[in-house]
């Protein structure tokens, strides 16, 4: 009997919980210019998505949607069964949206841990009076907030250097650094925005498994990423923009195959 | 000889305390919003007139009514920002900068609508007898202001430096745009700015409070000074400030000391024409100083 609900209820989770976040039909127009042209898909719980396509293909525009910089101007965001038009920021982070940025925005000269506890800001009670009154309480959620951003630290591979300088560091621990700071915020999503720009080799194969380990943990992931080895690699599933429209959808072999992301990569008539 | 230079150097601290306090708000505000609120020297006035009738008028306890007047005059600020600061729709920095000069005028003249026109003074804040060190004499109030000063900075550091809330509103200082994506509710962190700003503006003006004039006009050049010292530490550094109140409040007195005291305000002024040309970034250079 036991056994009997436990199965249903995995079953429930397939159906109702599978899909983390749905973009329905999306438009984006900047002036003349059509960023996105109703683009659809599900963000599948528990997976790594590959988002790809040539420059100017709507990518970053459709990551600023998902964390509300942007409005659609046609279409709907659903996160975790969430219309989520219209949110504030820090209302996405609060539900678990993070990203991380194209060019590493970090706190630069607070030191590397600092900008792990800064990241966890959503997570505690800190609001406008909070922040005034709650002097007594402050100091052991401050423990907790260390203890949680060690570990963090230490989960990327940067815990040595906790108390460096953030801007200090190498580009590549800078981005770690900026990984960590998102996984504070507790996210169910991720998105990062060209995670290997400016890596050598060597750092984007680590960066790899750094994010086949995050996907481990239960966090979803979609990725921009122009790398076509780490993307191939990691990602279960790739959807290919181009020209604000979406293109195509499939596993990273279907993708390789498919006639028309190979011409709007290189640019052969159909 | 020496003990005249020592009570320079004396009333010169106990002045640049003061600026100390008064550029510390200046620098708040400025690192979180890029902001100079040229009214601040009125929130300075409603603190020391806030204190004339709470403590002078009402009779509160000391400590009651300092508290009071500085979350009152805090509150102010936070209304000034949402009523005056947050409803600009096109909010350039000039823009901003000219409504809290027009703010200052309107708060001098709510004050003295308030107030009136007469100037009060009050009591120190404990009746002792003036120290003699070596023939200067130190005021006790001048020791209260000192320590009083030294309090707010460093509960100010800790608050930066030992609770969340500082982080963020140091991060959001760092780099906006990071902050906010990084789920820093901006809005809230610039009301905190405010609320801290302005508050440590009534902590100046209360406890210049006993030595000076209070009155609805005594505001404009507290915060002129104040606004040099925080130029002359670096806008934006709360060490630099302090450091740039001493200096100031120093400068000011061996002047008035040993060239004549028409020079007082002068040299103020002197000593900030001299800082932007040479060090436009102040002495602890804090940020990036932009020219308009």
């Amino acid at each position: 009997m036991e056994l009997l609900k436990f199965m249903n209820d995995q079953d429930q989770q397939k159906q109702n919980g599978n899909i983390l976040l749905k973009i329905e039909s999306v438009s984006k127009a900047f002036g003349g210019v059509q960023a996105l042209w109703e683009v659809s898909f599900d963000l599948q719980a528990g997976l790594i998505k590959g988002l790809i396509g040539p420059n100017g293909a709507g990518k970053t525009t459709l990551f600023n949607l998902v964390t509300g910089i942007f409005r659609p101007d046609n279409g709907q965001i659903i996160f975790d069964n969430q219309n989520i038009q219209g949110r504030q920021v820090h209302d996405l982070v609060n539900l678990g949206i993070a990203r991380t940025f194209q060019n590493v925005e970090i706190f630069g000269s607070m030191s590397v841990a600092e900008n792990v506890m800064v990241g966890q800001h959503v997570r505690t009670r800190s609001g406008f009076w909070g922040a005034i009154t709650r002097v007594p309480w402050m100091v052991r959620e401050e423990n907790n907030i260390w203890n949680n951003a060690m570990e963090i630290l230490s989960f990327v591979g940067i815990e040595d250097l906790a108390h460096r300088k953030s801007s200090e560091l190498p580009f590549g621990w800078q981005r770690l650094l900026e990984i960590a700071r998102a996984l504070a915020s507790n996210p169910k999503v991720l998105l990062l925005d060209e995670p290997a720009a400016g890596l050598n080799a060597t750092e984007t194969r680590q960066l790899g498994k750094l994010l086949k380990k995050i996907q481990k943990k239960g966090i979803t992931l979609l990725l921009v990423e122009h790398d076509m080895s780490l993307t191939m690699e990691i990602c279960d599933r790739i959807v290919v923009l181009d020209q604000g429209k979406k293109l195509a959808e499939g596993t990273p072999r279907e993708i390789q195959n498919n006639a028309s992301v190979m011409a709007a990569y290189l640019g052969m008539g159909t | 000889m020496t003990q005249e230079l020592l009570q320079y150097l004396f009333s010169g601290i106990t002045n640049g305390a003061i600026y100390a306090v008064i550029a510390i708000g200046f620098s708040m505000l400025y690192s979180s919003t890029e902001l100079i609120n040229f009214a601040h020297g009125e929130f300075v006035m409603l603190g020391a007139l806030s204190l004339v009738t709470l403590w002078g008028g009402f009779g509160l306890p000391l400590p009651m009514a300092f508290i009071l007047s500085v979350f009152g005059v805090a509150l102010t600020g936070l209304v000034f920002e949402r009523l005056a600061i947050r409803t600009v729709r096109k909010p350039d920095h000039i823009v901003l900068i000219i409504i809290t000069v027009g703010a200052s005028i309107f708060l001098r003249g709510v004050s003295m609508l308030i107030w009136g026109k007469d100037a009060y003074s009050l009591p120190a804040f404990t009746d002792h007898p003036p120290l003699d060190l070596i023939g200067a004499r130190l005021l006790p109030q001048s020791i209260w202001i000192v320590f009083i000063a030294l309090v707010c900075a460093i509960l100010l550091h800790l608050f930066f430096k030992k609770t969340l809330t500082g982080k963020a509103m140091e991060a959001t200082a760092i780099s906006k745009k990071a902050a906010w994506l990084t789920g820093i509710p901006s809005e809230k962190m610039i009301l905190l700015a405010f609320f801290f700003s302005t508050g440590m503006g009534a902590v100046a003006g209360i406890i210049i409070a006993p030595i000076t004039m209070v009155s609805y006009d005594m505001g404009t050049m507290l915060g002129l000074k104040g606004f040099c010292a925080a130029m002359l530490g670096g806008l934006g550094s709360l060490w630099g400030s302090i450091l740039g109140g001493l200096l100031l409040g120093i400068l000011e007195s061996f002047g008035v000391g040993i060239f004549s005291s028409s020079l007082k305000d002068a040299i103020a002024f002197l000593v900030l024409l001299l800082i932007l040309y040479v060090r436009p970034g102040g002495i602890i250079m804090a940020k990036d100083v932009k020219r308009f």
